[in-house]
C-alpha cells in the first residue's frame, strides 16, 4: 500500500523561501502600511481642524473612528485591486519565460499542484499585506464608532477581492503565456470591471432619473465595500473636506444614490446587502478562472477531465448552485432589479462601542429653547394626543437606547424633556413647524409610557450645573403616506449631541420606528 | 527490453512537422547520441519522450510503459535536462536541489543525503550555499544535470548538455556522462556538435527535418552511410598520372583541386572501407607518390555532413 505522505506542496515552500528574500517584499509591505497610515493620520487632522465648521454638527470621537475606518477600508481595497494581479499574472507565464516550466512538468508533480502552489503563495503575500494592516485598522477602536463585526465584513470583502482578482491574473497568465501581456490584459479587465460598474449606474441614474437596479452594482468591489460599511449615511464624519476622499468610491451609486442608506436594510423587503451578492459572484468567477487555468497548464491531454474530475466538477457546481438557490429563495429576483437605495430611510444604526475617548473637540451645550409660554398649545391636526404621546415615548426610548449604546448611561439617571418643541435641531432641511408647548396630557402620557425605563424622565429644563441628559423633541409631522416624521436630539455633557430624524408608522395600532435619517429631502 | 521505444512518433506544429514517423529503440544501459542540426527535431523528440508534449500520432513506451497512459510513472523513471533552462532567482544551490527532491516526494532524511551526494557528483559542493543566479554557465549546466538525478532515474534525457561550455567544461561533462553510464543508467544525449559524442556514445541516431536518417552502432554509421565521401589526397609525383590512375578506379567521381590547401585533391568517392583501401593500393601500385590520404574514415562530423547533405536549411 502506498504510504500517504501529507507533505507541503514543494512549490509553496520554494515560493515562500524566495519571495521573502531580498528587499522587494519588505519595501512593498512598508510602502503599503505607510500609505494607509498617512491616509488615517491626514484624515484625523482634517477632521479635528474642521470640526463643526461644515454642516455645523459637533464631532464625536466615534465619528472620527468611523471616518478613518471607512477611508482605510477603501484605500486598502484599492491597493489590493492593483497589487494582486501584479503578483499572479506572472505565475505560469513567468515559469514559461524563465524556461523552468518544462523542468517542473517533467517531475511527478501534477500541473494543478504547480498552479495551486504558486497561486496560494502569491495570495499568501497579499494576505500578509491585508493582515498587516489589521492592527492599523484596530487603532480605530481607540476612537470607537466601529464594531468588530464591521472589521470582519471589511476583511471578507478584501479577501474575496484579492482571491478573485488573483484568479483572473492567474487565468490570463496561463492563457497568454507572456507575463507582460497577461499583466496588461488583467489590469485592463479589472479597470473595465470597476469603470463599467461605476459609470453605467451613474449614467442610468442621470438618464432615467431613477435609481439603477442593484444588480448593476454587484460586480464592483467598491459597491460591496460601500454596502458593508453603510458609508452612504452621511453622519458628521463625512461633512467637510474629508468627503472628497470618498467621492471616487461613491461613483457607482450615481448622483441619486449618494447620500442614501444603500447598504442599510430596507424597511419592508429585507434584501441581502449588496456585498453578499458580490462575494457570491466573485466566488463563481474565481472557480471559473481557476478551473480553466488547471486545464490550460496541462502539457498534454487538455480538456480531458476523467471521471474523478467530472465528479469534483459536479460537486462544485452543486455547492455553488445550492448557494445561489439559497440566495434566490430568500430574496427572489427582486434583489437584482430593485433600486439600491431603499424607498424609506433605514433605521438608526446602533453603534456599539465600549467607551468613548475624548478627542480635542469642544462640544458646546446646545441652546435650550425658552418655552414660549405665551403661545397657545396648537394641537397637531389629525393626530390625537394619545398618538402624539405614544410617538414621543417611542422616540425618547430609541434615543436613550442609542445614547446608552454609545457610552455609559447619563451620569445621573435623570433625563430632562423640554416642554417646548423645536424643529431643525438635527437637520435644517427637516420638516419645520413653529415651536409650541406640548399639552399637559401629552407630557403625562409620555412619561407614563416610559415608566419601565431605568431613568427618570422629567418635563422641565435642567437646573444649573446638573449633568443629566436633555432631550429636545420636534413637532410631529404627519406625512401623506400615514408615516410621521419627528426629529429629536439628546445632549449629555459626556457624550455631546446625538440626534436623528425618526420616521414612525403605526403597525397594528403600535407606533414603530421604520426609518430614520439625518438627510431627508 | 528497450529502455525507450517509439513507434511512428509524429508531432506537428501547425503545418510544420517537427518529428516525422520516428521509430527509435534505445537499449537499456546504452549511451545514445541523438544527432542533428539545429531545428532538426531533437528537442521536440526528447520532449515527446519525457511526456511533455502530446504526439500527433504514434506512441512512446518507456521500459514498456506507454507514456500517454501513465505520465507520472514515466516521470519517476526519467530525468530530463532541457536544452535551454532557467534558474529561479533568490534560491540557494542546495535549496534548488532540495526543491526538486521534494517534487519527487523524497523523504526529508534521504533528501539531505541526496543533495550532498549530487553536489559532490557534479562538483558543486563548495557552492552549496551560493545563490543559483551567481553560478557560471558550466556550473548551472552541472546543477541542471544534478536536478535531473535527484530521484535516481534509470533513464536520462539530456538535451544539449554541453552547449555553450568551454572545452575544459565540455571534457568534464563528458566524463560525467561516462560515469553515469557506468552507474548503469541509460542516457540519451542530443547534440549538434558531433565530435564530443563520437568518443563516448556507443549508439547514435541521426535526425534531420524530423526524420530519423540512421540509427545504430557508431561503427555501422561509417559502414552504412559512408558510401559516398570526400577524400583529400596529396600527391608529390606527376599530377596527370595520378588523375588518370584515379579515374581508372571504379567509384571515383569528380576530382577537384583545393587551392587553399596547397594543391591537395578533393575526390568524391563512393564505396565501403574495403573499396577505399583498394583505391589506396591502386594508387600506390600505379606509382603515384602520396603523402596524404585522408577523410576516408573521417569523423562523425563528416558522416553527418554527408548524411544530411543538401537537406540542411
Amino acid at each position: 500500500m502506498k504510504k500517504l505522505r501529507l507533505g507541503w506542496n514543494p512549490i509553496i515552500i520554494k515560493e515562500l523561501r524566495s519571495r521573502m528574500r531580498g528587499a522587494r517584499a519588505f519595501i512593498i509591505l512598508t510602502a503599503f502600511l505607510l500609505l494607509l497610515g498617512l491616509v488615517s493620520y491626514g484624515l484625523y487632522r482634517i477632521m479635528a481642524a474642521t470640526s463643526g465648521r461644515y454642516g455645523g454638527r459637533p464631532l464625536l470621537s466615534a465619528h472620527v473612528g468611523q471616518a478613518i475606518f471607512t477611508a482605510l477600508a477603501f484605500f486598502e481595497l484599492l491597493l489590493v485591486c492593483f497589487i494582486t494581479p501584479a503578483l499572479t499574472a506572472g505565475i505560469i507565464s513567468g515559469e514559461r519565460e524563465r524556461l523552468t516550466y518544462d523542468m517542473l512538468l517533467a517531475t511527478p508533480l501534477r500541473p494543478h499542484s504547480v498552479l495551486w502552489g504558486k497561486f496560494i503563495s502569491a495570495l499568501v503575500y497579499v494576505l500578509l499585506l491585508i493582515f498587516a494592516a489589521v492592527p492599523m485598522a484596530s487603532l480605530v477602536f481607540i476612537f470607537g464608532g466601529v464594531a468588530p463585526e464591521d472589521l470582519v465584513g471589511v476583511l471578507i470583502i478584501l479577501l474575496t477581492t484579492a482571491v478573485t482578482f488573483g484568479a483572473v491574473g492567474l487565468f490570463f497568465s496561463a492563457l497568454l503565456g507572456r507575463t507582460v501581456r497577461a499583466t496588461v490584459i488583467t489590469y485592463a479587465v479589472i479597470i473595465a470591471l470597476i469603470a463599467v460598474t461605476s459609470l453605467v449606474p451613474m449614467a442610468w441614474s442621470i438618464v432615467r432619473e431613477q435609481e439603477p437596479p442593484r444588480a448593476l452594482l454587484y460586480p464592483s468591489p467598491f459597491a460591496a465595500m460601500v454596502s458593508a460599511l453603510n458609508v452612504t449615511e452621511p453622519g458628521p464624519a463625512w461633512e467637510g473636506p474629508q468627503m472628497l476622499l470618498l467621492m471616487p468610491f461613491m461613483l457607482p451609486f450615481g448622483f441619486f444614490g449618494f447620500g442614501r442608506g444603500i447598504g442599510m436594510q430596507q424597511a419592508g423587503a429585507e434584501l441581502r446587502p449588496i456585498w453578499q451578492y458580490t462575494v457570491g459572484l466573485y466566488i463563481g468567477l474565481t472557480l471559473l478562472c481557476y478551473l480553466l487555468s488547471t486545464q490550460l497548464v496541462k502539457p498534454v491531454r487538455r480538456w480531458k477531465i476523467g471521471w474523478r474530475g467530472a465528479l469534483l466538477l459536479a460537486l462544485i457546481l452543486l455547492l455553488y448552485g445550492g448557494g445561489a438557490y439559497g440566495f434566490y429563495r430568500q430574496d427572489g429576483l427582486a434583489a437584482w432589479t430593485a433600486p439600491p437605495a431603499p424607498p424609506t430611510p433605514a433605521p438608526v444604526r446602533e453603534i456599539a462601542v465600549q467607551r468613548v475617548v475624548e478627542v480635542p473637540v469642544k462640544i458646546p451645550p446646545p441652546p435650550i429653547p425658552t418655552p414660549p409660554v405665551s403661545l397657545p398649545p396648537t394641537p397637531t391636526p389629525s393626530l390625537s394626543e394619545d398618538n402624539q404621546a405614544a410617538i414621543y415615548a417611542v422616540v425618547v426610548r430609541q434615543l436613550y437606547t442609542v445614547a446608552q449604546s454609545i457610552g455609559q448611561p447619563p451620569d445621573s439617571l435623570v433625563v430632562y424633556l423640554l416642554q417646548a418643541t423645536q424643529d431643525g435641531t438635527v437637520d435644517p432641511r427637516a420638516p419645520y413647524a413653529e415651536t409650541r408647548l406640548l399639552p399637559e396630557s401629552v407630557q403625562t402620557a409620555t412619561i407614563a409610557t416610559l415608566s419601565d425605563m431605568p431613568a427618570e424622565f422629567l418635563w422641565h429644563a435642567p437646573p444649573e450645573g446638573d449633568t443629566g441628559a436633555v432631550v429636545n423633541l420636534g413637532n410631529v409631522h404627519l406625512q401623506e403616506d400615514d408615516t410621521v416624521v419627528v426629529s429629536a436630539s439628546l445632549y449629555s455633557p459626556r457624550l455631546g449631541i446625538i440626534g436623528q430624524i425618526y420616521i414612525l408608522k403605526q403597525v397594528d395600532g403600535v407606533w414603530q420606528v421604520v426609518g430614520g435619517t439625518g438627510d431627508n429631502e | 527490453m528497450s529502455a525507450i521505444e517509439t513507434r511512428g512518433l509524429t508531432r506537428e506544429f501547425g503545418k510544420l512537422t517537427a518529428v516525422d514517423d520516428l521509430d527509435l529503440s534505445v537499449e537499456e544501459g546504452a549511451l545514445f547520441g541523438f544527432i542533428g542540426p539545429n531545428g532538426a527535431g531533437k528537442t521536440t523528440t526528447l520532449r515527446l519522450l519525457a511526456g511533455l508534449l502530446e504526439p500527433t500520432a504514434g506512441e512512446v513506451t518507456v521500459v514498456g510503459i506507454p507514456v500517454g497512459k501513465d505520465p507520472r510513472a514515466v516521470h519517476r523513471l526519467i530525468g530530463y535536462m532541457p536544452d535551454f533552462f532557467g534558474v529561479y532567482e533568490d534560491m540557494q544551490v542546495w535549496e534548488y536541489l532540495d526543491f526538486f527532491a521534494r517534487c519527487y516526494d523524497i523523504p526529508a532524511a534521504r533528501r539531505r543525503q541526496v543533495v550532498v551526494e549530487l553536489l559532490d557528483l557534479v562538483d558543486l559542493a563548495e557552492k552549496r550555499d551560493g545563490f543559483v543566479q551567481t553560478l557560471s554557465r558550466g556550473m548551472r549546466q552541472r546543477l541542471c544535470l544534478a536536478h535531473a538525478l535527484v530521484h535516481d532515474p534509470q533513464i536520462l534525457l539530456l538535451d544539449e548538455p554541453a552547449s555553450g561550455l568551454d572545452p575544459r567544461a565540455r571534457v568534464e561533462m563528458r566524463e560525467l556522462l561516462k560515469e553515469l553510464q557506468a552507474m548503469g543508467k541509460t542516457l540519451i544525449v542530443s547534440s549538434h556538435i558531433l565530435s564530443e559524442l563520437e568518443e563516448i556514445c556507443d549508439r547514435v541516431g541521426i535526425i534531420e527535418q524530423g526524420k530519423l536518417l540512421f540509427s545504430g552502432a557508431v561503427e555501422d554509421v561509417y559502414r552504412q552511410v559512408g558510401q559516398e565521401r570526400v577524400l583529400r589526397i596529396r600527391i608529390i609525383s606527376d599530377r596527370e598520372e595520378a588523375l588518370a590512375a584515379l579515374q581508372d578506379y571504379p567509384g571515383v567521381g569528380e576530382v577537384g583541386e583545393v587551392v587553399e590547401a596547397n594543391g591537395q585533391l578533393e575526390v568524391e568517392f563512393s564505396g565501403d572501407d574495403w573499396a577505399l583501401a583498394g583505391l589506396h593500393a591502386h594508387l600506390v601500385n600505379s606509382g603515384v607518390a602520396l603523402t596524404h590520404f585522408s577523410g576516408a574514415v573521417g569523423d562523425l562530423e563528416e558522416v553527418f555532413l554527408q548524411v544530411t547533405k543538401g537537406e540542411v536549411a
